[in-house]
């Protein structure tokens, strides 16, 4: 089943909040559904935080409202609704002074989880940590405070995971660590909403994203955002000047076809039926063509369009948020 | 209200407490206070050799007297011994609470300038759950370093003072003032350091707050040691009554006015 049918188990609607003058979030609405991952992509001071503790029921909206698994969270079902919610904060705030163990086993208490004991061991297995659990929180490396920060969010297996910022200022290694585990609790079902600054990140791990700033500019898949906002250009490298082949190309892909050297350039709508017509048409021409490749904007590029539209003084209105 | 919430808490802190050098201070200002009224009431007079007793403080006795049956048939220098441990009776429980109340400001600033308040408020845990941890975590020890104050203290009254000195000081009205009265006041003062501690950003201002309460303590000290004033044990009896909904309602205002909102998003 694909993850869009699946009913939601956070439902963000309208959600708006202010601090003073100051429009943290406006009218965010999104889903997010069970096996799902998505992104949360936006530039500092966006509101990706201040989402997340929407989300997680820390602060409340001064307008929308918030549903976890039908629910609306409000300051009276807050309590038990935090038991459905992982929430990993953007510092990985341990006590330093206790154990890695003691730390985790503090939470499970709070969440009053059966044996206790029993699910933090299974915890500091299951993130490897067995061998440092003695170790006080202060002793720990960024990554590895970092790793037990995500157990302690994991601890009472809630349905939905919020992220904030997993992997800043994390080594690659452990960064990759973290984004396997992201993809591991997505296989099981959960629901994923991550925040980053990290567009590759996104990328790899993310069913969709959504691009806030402020206003929720856009919540699609990656794939979705590029053909949204690009398109998908076809380069074609043929053997000799391509200039004389820019009329055949034209009269199949007529949308900004260039010739340049060798190459030629066009933006197709349907690359399964575009791509074998352009071929097959400079072929018949008597084009001799050495290769093509279907070239795919970046994340990177779809998010600074996206962003730069919902700048002051943009000429480009903001996209259009789909959920 | 869950106990198994508010114990998890409390052993975190305790933990955490158990592990931080300046927790034993309080310990230490107790133990110093516990030798002044040696020092005064046995070791000047035991090495001047001076044993007469000061008028002032016969003019006091003679108006304590009265409320204080046990001092009839003491000699005077039993009586002027009994009368300065009586005095410093307090102390045992001031000073812990003092140091306590370091602690108590600490509490929920330290967590949110260590970062560690987000994922807190993030679990079931209630305002009121981590306020009543919170305030116990301070009270607790400072409860601790009284008990064993005290069985310090009548333990040195008893090897070293005069012979019916500690006699005239076990009552039922010290138990009181003891065991009922000075916790409840400790646990005010610890509460409201606890509330300021969530309302102010800078702890020193929060320990600020404690004072509010230590001074009619005090207060009340002078008064007694003046003759002016003297506790009787109804008077105990009202006074702990009278803390005990304070506190309450202490507990419950605090819980009202805990912005879990502003302290994370305002405070920096």
């Amino acid at each position: 089943m694909m993850s869009t049918e699946r009913t939601p188990l956070i439902s963000a609607r309208g959600l708006t909040r202010r601090f003073g003058d100051r429009v943290a979030v406006e009218g965010v609405s999104f889903d997010l559904r069970p096996g799902e991952v998505l992104a949360l992509l936006g530039p500092n001071g966006a509101g990706k935080t201040t989402t997340m503790r929407l989300l997680a029921g820390l602060i409340g909206p001064d307008e929308g409202t918030v549903e976890v698994g039908g629910v609306p969270l409000t300051r009276h079902v807050g309590t038990a609704l935090r038991r459905r919610i992982g929430l990993l904060t953007e510092a990985p705030g341990l006590w330093d002074r206790l154990s890695v163990e003691a730390n985790l086993l503090t939470y499970a208490r709070l969440y009053e989880l059966d044996d206790p004991a029993r699910r933090v061991r299974e915890s500091l297995a299951r993130f490897g940590l067995l061998d440092r659990r003695a170790d006080f929180a202060a002793t720990l490396s960024k990554g590895m405070k970092q790793k037990v920060a995500l157990a302690r969010a994991l601890l009472h297996d809630p349905g939905a995971v919020l992220l904030d910022e997993p992997t800043a200022g994390l080594d690659p290694a452990m960064a990759r660590s973290v984004r396997e585990l992201v993809r591991e609790l997505r296989d099981e079902g959960r629901a994923i909403l991550i925040s980053t600054h990290n567009l590759d990140e996104a990328e790899r791990v993310a069913d969709r994203v959504a691009v806030l700033k402020q206003r929720l500019i856009a919540v699609e898949s990656p794939e979705t955002l590029r053909r949204r906002l690009f398109g998908t250009h076809v380069r074609i490298d043929v053997v000799g000047p391509a200039g004389p082949w820019l009329g055949t190309v034209q009269r199949v892909a007529p949308f900004d076809a260039v010739a340049d050297g060798s190459t030629l350039r066009c933006r197709i709508e349907r690359s399964e039926e575009h791509i074998p017509a352009i071929v097959r048409a400079l072929v018949q021409a008597g084009a001799a063509v050495r290769s093509v490749v279907e070239e795919r904007a970046g994340l990177e590029d779809v998010y600074l369009a996206l962003v730069d539209s919902e700048s002051p003084g943009s000429n480009h209105g903001p996209g259009t948020a789909t959920h | 209200m869950s106990a198994t919430r508010i114990l998890a808490l409390l052993r975190k802190e305790l933990l955490d407490l158990s592990r931080t050098r300046a927790a034993i201070m309080p310990g230490i200002w107790t133990l110093l206070a516990l030798v002044v009224p040696f020092v005064i009431a046995i070791g000047v007079p035991a090495v001047t050799g001076d044993k007469t007793v000061d008028k002032d403080i016969t003019d006091v006795l003679d108006k304590v007297r009265k409320h204080w049956p046990a001092l009839d048939g003491l000699s005077n220098e039993a009586m002027t011994q009994a009368f300065f441990f009586q005095q410093f009776l307090m102390m045992l429980v001031l000073v812990p609470v003092t140091g306590s109340m370091a602690l108590a400001a600490y509490s929920i600033i330290g967590e949110k300038q260590a970062r560690t308040l987000e994922p807190l408020l993030a679990t079931p845990a209630t305002t009121a759950e981590i306020l009543v941890a919170k305030v116990l975590a301070s009270f607790l020890p400072a409860l601790l370093i009284e008990a064993i104050g005290i069985v310090l203290y009548f333990g040195g009254i008893a090897l070293l003072g005069a012979p019916g000195v500690l006699g005239a000081l076990v009552s039922p009205r010290t138990a009181l003032v003891l065991l009922v009265l000075a916790p409840l006041a400790s646990l005010i003062a610890l509460q409201i350091v606890v509330i300021a501690s969530s309302r102010v950003n800078d702890y020193r201002t929060a320990q600020q707050f404690g004072t509010l309460v230590v001074l009619p303590v005090v207060a009340i000290l002078i008064a007694q040691g003046t003759g002016f004033f003297w506790l009787t044990v109804p008077m105990i009896l009202a006074a702990a009554g009278v803390l005990l909904i304070v506190w309450i309602l202490l507990l419950l205002f605090g819980i009202a006015i805990f912005e879990r909102e502003q302290i994370l998003t305002r405070w920096k």
